[in-house]
């Protein structure tokens, strides 16, 4: 009797190991991509790239490393002059294929590493504590170029910057009044994604009133906000646009229950634009049968778990910061000896910011709707729009 | 829960270097078996690009080992994350031993670190000798305050200290919140939701280290113990460290040498022998989590007087939380905390190192302690594979269930 | 029984070693097939350890057993069920809040398809209940029985696997005297259908009275197989303990002093908030032994509880010398001089998990000498502990080792050592001797009869009518929450105890009258 339990038991114990197995196998290594990240990447390959591709990478999530698309797509813009720079990647708490800007950084350096030739490496924080040791390790070791993800990391990062002014590091989604010169912020011009994501909401709404539930009221929200706004205006200069603020980028409750009071006005078009908060608001929104849009990353990969989770087909875009991008440019400049503590703001001219494909919403967002959208970034890009927030 | 062997009032030497071979054995297997469990993990999960799978498996250990032990700084870095850990972990145990399962030492923590770095940076211009104990009692008593209501309502009205410590987690989280997200004690220059900076004097010094950057540390100069610049002793190990060895020493004391620590123990073994014997169940719950809720707040005030200078909203992640795995681990026996919390501190600083070296998750590192803790509480299944067997009165005794 | 049928089981030369103790030494018996064969002996004599041999939970370091003739390993506890015996362990092993029918059932469900089949296991258990005179209701909730019936339970699930030896480890010490005599009945209907049963006991007159013969053992040895009609409780006593043993305790005449325990319409509620003690006055003296008898759960533990502080006074009041405590906390009322040797021995005297030694000050850890300030002076534990383990005759290989691990008689004699050791004006015993060996209840008489000379005003609350009667001055029979009469000891016969016992009260006193009016 005792036996058997203790042998059931032991049973119970390989389950953790054998679920282990499949996740340290993602998150470790570049080329067995297996797992969670690789049906999110697929399937969302095999959503319509944007039109406007540049000789960037397609969409962000779709640029997994074994896309051998992807890899084929470098067109050699830089030779590989970077050829033994080493590049480390330390992430915000998370992993380097959740989907997050985490994701997406450690994607721009596997970019860096095909195309420039630099060696790459990262650590995975799993607690916010993490981010100074972490930081110093690679700063303290043999890294050339530090990339953290995150503005929870700058503290720590000036901190570390200014013990190693020897070494060269970057933020992704910060940016300081005063960096070493050695620091670099990396930033992006939300009011510019959030405008085309405007201008898609205005397009598809039927009710002629859209809705956006913000995060901490803080400038990058606030233009993501009056982005948005002025996008669907500049479409349609009589939609009504609720807007809300709530004070917390993490209460997905308080977000759900802003969502529904805007469906209660009228709104059938969410953009959630405050983290875990907005998040919290689409989710609502996409299972009552409204349209809604992600934020940041391709919400599709994350929120709504790859297409898997109830409303996933409610989601007709995300404004996308392109993480990758940022992060690609980051080393390029490093490389080509253009380094400054400078803050990169990415815009649609730079490939810094863009939209996400419409997955299984590709319905609602006719291929008309997909060509006003891309004549807006288009303009966007070459200046001929300004979105008219500061 | 978890009452075990108890040291006696006054044992022999002999005896008592048996039952601390006794005690800790259990637990050095479990952790013997959960590393070899992790290597089975990393031979098969093992990145192709990185040398054979038992490469892998040599440079994943030998790096968890040297990023925890292998340099001055490393070896810091440990026993900074430790220094939590042995505050939390003590906490947890103190109520262990009176029978109660303190789940609420991550909230405990976050309102010590509230209430030091308040203390710390609201009040100007008092000595060190003063600024920082009053740090240190504000955080202690603050978060044995929180501490003690769950206990009295226990004691009263047999609300299950499970129950509203977790509760109680999460009123201090969104108190928390409030306070330095969008309330007073925000740092309004910051673009951090942060508190601004402790003054120098509420610091715990760090014990070696250069002169840092005032512009780092919003125009405060705090200053080691003893100032170098040689970089090799760059190293953030501080003050609270040895407090939390201090607090080893006096928890162990009040334990098994004093009428408290006795009525506390009896209280946990057995209530109604307590009862019996003339003391009172309201007041030992009541002090000994008032005590447990203390030493989570020094953990709390550690982190924030000695690390981070000042306290953000994301703070902790899971200190209180680990450090009910880290009394399981130590069995409840207050000394053998210390090295329960430099294990998991370890861990933890090891496991970047690992993943540099090798590309496997630090994820395997949650597992290990996740099996270290299983092995711990279901310890039969370490005495069935090394065909150990139970001393009479040994084993664990977990929760006497709930209510009542 | 026939000498050419084989014995229903045969035990030879069983030797068990544990570290340090010989439990079992070459120990040989037989079970004749429709015997009842009793085992006596004190606590550790060896017993339970034959037992769990018997019962495959220890392998025996020699010996062999013979179930109807035939050599048999019994491995564990189903090889033992498939030979057909069957265990009704001190403990039940019983799911409270599954019925009796479920209980029996379990682990051996009849099953159609894959469902249960309640109604076929219902029609046999009830066969079994008829056939065997065991009464019990299949559809109850076990939770909801009482004890004696929740032993049937254990009986007939052993019954239901077709238990043919069955092993009765100390069946009678739970349950009260009507409770006891139905389980003789049940025993005796057993062994007339042909079943063997092994019957464990501590009390002679038990085993005297339902015992077809009784094998003694002492120290993990048999000392000796008496038949009961050759044997007296005394000449069995003798061989359990190996000396002479006095069951009735010498004690002269009592001297009487001030009062010292008070209590007057004493009302107290019992766990489940229903009245426990209903109006319960009385008094002890300084120098006298008050007793009280009456059948368990009649409102003695609620009332010594309250006595002592544990449970809160609805009503009436309880003075202590001369003072008030009716509302007073435990601390106080132990500060006063009240000693207290609780009924749950393991449950509420004693902290299992601790050293004799911290048991041995669990009342006065807190008083110099033990303590100075909040520190605790582990030298005069230590020391306090040598003394009153000598003193007491506490038998433990070192003062370190818990109270958990010895003998029930030894752990009453630390409860007994432990309030006797400080200066005391009242002893509240209840249940002192229960389930402990003669020796042990010798001793502990004797000391009980010590402090009532010594001038200490004793109360002893005891379910054993032979404890009562030896010990007390005065005896107050309590039924229903009520004392129905306090006599002294020479009036109290076992008759008249038995029938204020049983709740009866105007016979004895009409009966008096008639004999006045006619005298």
């Amino acid at each position: 009797m005792r036996k058997l339990l203790t042998g059931m038991l032991m049973l119970v114990l390989l389950l953790p190991i054998l679920a282990a197995c499949g996740a340290s196998g993602t998150g470790g290594d570049t080329t067995g991509t297996t797992g969670s990240s690789a049906a999110g990447a697929s399937t969302a390959a095999s959503g319509l790239p944007t039109p406007a591709e540049t000789e960037a990478p397609s969409t962000a999530a779709s640029t997994a490393a074994s896309s051998p698309a992807a890899a084929a797509s470098g067109s050699a813009a830089t030779s590989a002059s970077g050829s033994g720079l080493r590049v480390a990647l330390v992430t915000d708490v998370g992993k380097v294929n959740d989907g997050t800007f985490n994701q997406f950084a450690y994607e721009g350096l596997q970019r860096a590493e095909r195309e420039l030739g630099v060696t790459i490496n990262y650590v995975e924080s799993q607690q916010p504590t993490d981010f100074e040791t972490n930081l110093e390790r690679f700063a303290a070791g043999d890294a050339d170029i530090i990339i953290g993800v995150g503005f929870l990391m700058g503290d720590a990062m000036q901190k570390v910057a200014t013990a190693h002014p020897d070494k060269k590091f970057a933020i992704v989604d910060f940016a300081y009044d005063a960096a070493p010169p050695n620091l670099k912020g990396l930033v992006f011009a939300e009011d510019q994604a959030a405008y085309m994501v405007g201008t898609m909401a205005a397009l598809v709404s039927q009710s002629n009133t859209i809705g956006v539930v913000g995060g901490v009221q803080i400038p990058p929200v606030e233009k993501f906000v009056k982005g948005y706004e002025a996008g669907a205006k500049a479409q349609n200069p009589d939609i009504r646009v609720l807007s809300v603020y709530i004070p917390s980028f993490t209460d997905p409750a308080a977000g759900a229950e802003a969502a529904r009071s805007q469906i209660a006005e009228g709104a059938d078009v969410i953009f959630g634009a405050g983290g875990p908060t907005g998040s919290g608001g689409i989710e609502v929104a996409a299972r009552e049968g409204k349209f809604v849009i992600g934020v940041d990353q391709d919400e599709y990969a994350t929120t709504f778990k790859g297409g898997s989770a109830e409303g996933a087909d409610k989601l007709i875009t995300s404004a996308l910061k392109r993480v990758d991008n940022a992060v690609f440019t980051a080393v390029q400049d490093a490389i080509n000896g253009n380094f400054t503590n400078e803050v990169y703001v990415g815009t649609a001219e730079n490939g810094g910011v863009d939209y996400a494909p419409a997955h299984d919403a590709d319905e609602v967002v006719t291929a008309e709707i997909k060509a006003k959208v891309d004549e807006v970034k288009q303009g966007l890009a070459n200046g001929t729009i300004k979105t008219g927030v500061e | 829960m978890a009452v075990q062997v108890d040291v006696p009032l006054a044992p022999t030497r002999r005896h008592r270097a048996a039952a601390l071979f006794r005690a800790a054995l259990v637990p050095a297997l479990a952790i013997l078996t959960a590393l070899v469990i992790g290597a089975i993990i990393i031979w098969f999960s093992a990145p192709s690009n990185r040398g054979t799978r038992l490469e892998v498996v040599v440079a994943a250990y030998r790096g968890l080992f040297a990023g925890a032990f292998g340099s001055r700084v490393a070896i810091a870095n440990t026993l900074v994350e430790a220094t939590p850990y042995i505050l939390a972990g003590l906490a947890v145990t103190v109520a262990f031993k009176c029978g109660l399962f303190n789940i609420g030492a991550e909230g405990q923590l976050f309102m010590g670190a509230l209430a030091s770095t308040t203390v710390g940076f609201t009040i100007t211009g008092l000595p060190a000798i003063i600024h920082l104990p009053l740090a240190l009692i504000a955080g202690a008593v603050a978060a044995g305050l929180w501490g003690a209501i769950p206990g009295y309502l226990r004691a009263r009205t047999g609300a299950h200290e499970v129950i509203t410590t977790i509760m109680f987690n999460f009123i201090a989280f969104r108190l928390v919140d409030y306070f330095i997200v969008s309330g007073p004690l925000r740092d309004r220059r910051a673009s951090l939701p942060r508190t601004p900076f402790i003054q120098a004097n509420a610091q715990l010094p760090r014990f070696v280290g250069p002169l840092e950057p005032a512009n780092l540390t919003g125009g405060q100069e705090y200053r080691p113990l003893i100032v170098t610049t040689d970089p090799g002793w760059n190293i953030r190990l501080h003050l609270g460290f040895l407090i939390a060895l201090l607090a080893v020493w006096i928890i162990w004391w009040l334990l098994n040498r004093t009428t408290t620590g006795f009525e506390i123990r009896t209280v946990g073994a057995n209530p109604e022998a307590a009862r019996y014997a003339g003391m009172s169940i309201t007041k030992n719950f009541v002090l000994t989590m008032a005590l447990s809720g203390a030493l989570a707040g020094l953990a709390g005030a550690g982190q924030a007087l000695g690390l981070e200078r000042n306290m953000k909203s994301l703070f902790s992640s899971g200190y209180g939380f680990d450090s009910i795995a880290i009394a399981l681990l130590a069995r409840s026996n207050p000394i053998a905390i210390i090295p329960a919390a430099i294990f998991w501190g370890a861990l933890n600083t090891g496991k970047g190192e690992m993943q540099a070296l090798t590309g496997i998750s630090s994820d395997l590192i949650r597992i290990i302690q996740a099996l270290v803790i299983m092995f711990v509480a279901a310890d039969q299944i370490v005495r069935w594979i090394f065909r150990i067997r139970q001393a009479h009165g040994e084993q664990m005794v977990f929760s006497r269930g709930w209510g009542k | 029984m026939s000498a050419q049928q084989p014995p229903a089981l045969e035990v030879r030369n069983i030797t068990k070693r544990f570290p340090g103790v010989l439990a079992n030494d070459g120990i040989s018996f037989t079970l004749e097939k429709g015997e009842i064969h009793a085992f006596l002996g004190e606590n550790g004599a060896g017993k339970s350890t034959l037992m769990n041999i018997l019962y495959g939970l220890y392998a025996p370091d020699e010996g062999e057993i013979l179930i109807n003739g035939r050599p048999v390993t019994i491995r564990n506890s189903a090889d033992a069920i498939a030979l057909g015996l069957g265990m009704v362990h001190q403990e039940y092993a019983l799911v409270d809040t599954l019925t009796v029918a479920e209980n029996i059932m379990l682990g051996t469900e009849i099953v159609s398809g894959p469902l249960l089949d309640e109604r076929r296991a219902n029609q046999r258990i009830s066969q079994l209940s008829r056939e065997y005179g065991l009464q019990v209701p299949p559809d109850a909730l076990v939770q909801d029985l009482p004890v004696g019936v929740q032993q049937r339970v254990e009986i007939l699930k052993a019954l239901y696997r077709n238990a043919e030896i069955l092993i009765l480890d100390e069946p009678t010490a739970v349950l009260t005297p009507q409770e006891a005599e139905d389980l003789f009945r049940v025993m005796r209907s057993l062994v007339a259908r042909g079943k063997s049963i092994i019957f464990i006991s501590h009390k002679l007159k038990e085993v005297l009275s339902i015992a077809d013969r009784i094998t003694v053992l002492r120290r993990g040895r048999v000392v000796g197989t008496a038949l009961p009609h050759e044997s007296t409780d005394r000449t069995l006593a003798v061989m359990m303990v190996g000396r002479s043993v006095v069951l009735t305790v010498d004690k002269d005449e009592s001297q009487p002093g001030e009062v010292v325990l008070d209590v007057s319409n004493l009302v107290v509620l019992d766990d489940r908030q229903q009245v426990a003690v209903d109006g319960v006055s009385l008094q002890v003296r300084a120098g006298e032994v008050l007793g009280i008898a009456g059948v368990q759960g009649n409102g003695q533990t609620e009332l010594v509880d309250a006595i002592n502080g544990l449970r809160p006074v609805v009503d009436g009041r309880v003075c202590i010398a001369e003072q008030e405590t009716t509302t007073a906390a435990p601390r106080h009322i132990s500060e006063l001089g009240v000693a207290y040797i609780p009924e749950d021995r393991k449950g509420t005297g004693l902290v299992l998990a601790y050293p004799i030694a911290d048991n041995l000050v669990l009342s006065t850890y807190y008083r110099s000498p033990f303590a100075r300030g909040m520190r605790i002076l582990a030298n005069t534990i230590e020391e306090q502990a040598r003394k009153l383990v000598k003193e007491f005759d506490i038998r433990t290989p070192s003062i370190w080792t818990t109270a958990g691990s010895l003998s029930g008689g030894n752990q009453q004699k630390i409860i007994v050592a432990r309030e006797f050791s400080r200066p005391i004006k009242l002893l509240v015993a209840s249940q002192p001797t229960r389930g402990i060996d003669v020796g042990s209840i010798e001793f502990i008489h004797r000391s009980i009869i010590q402090q009532r000379d010594d001038g200490v005003a004793v109360l002893v609350v005891s379910a054993e009518l032979d404890e009562v009667l030896a010990l007390s001055d005065r005896i107050a029979v309590m039924y229903k929450g009520k004392i129905l009469a306090v006599l002294p000891q020479p009036e109290a016969t076992r008759e008249r105890l038995g029938l204020l016992m049983a709740g009866i009260t105007d016979e004895h006193p009409s009966e008096e009258k008639v004999n006045g009016s006619t005298g």
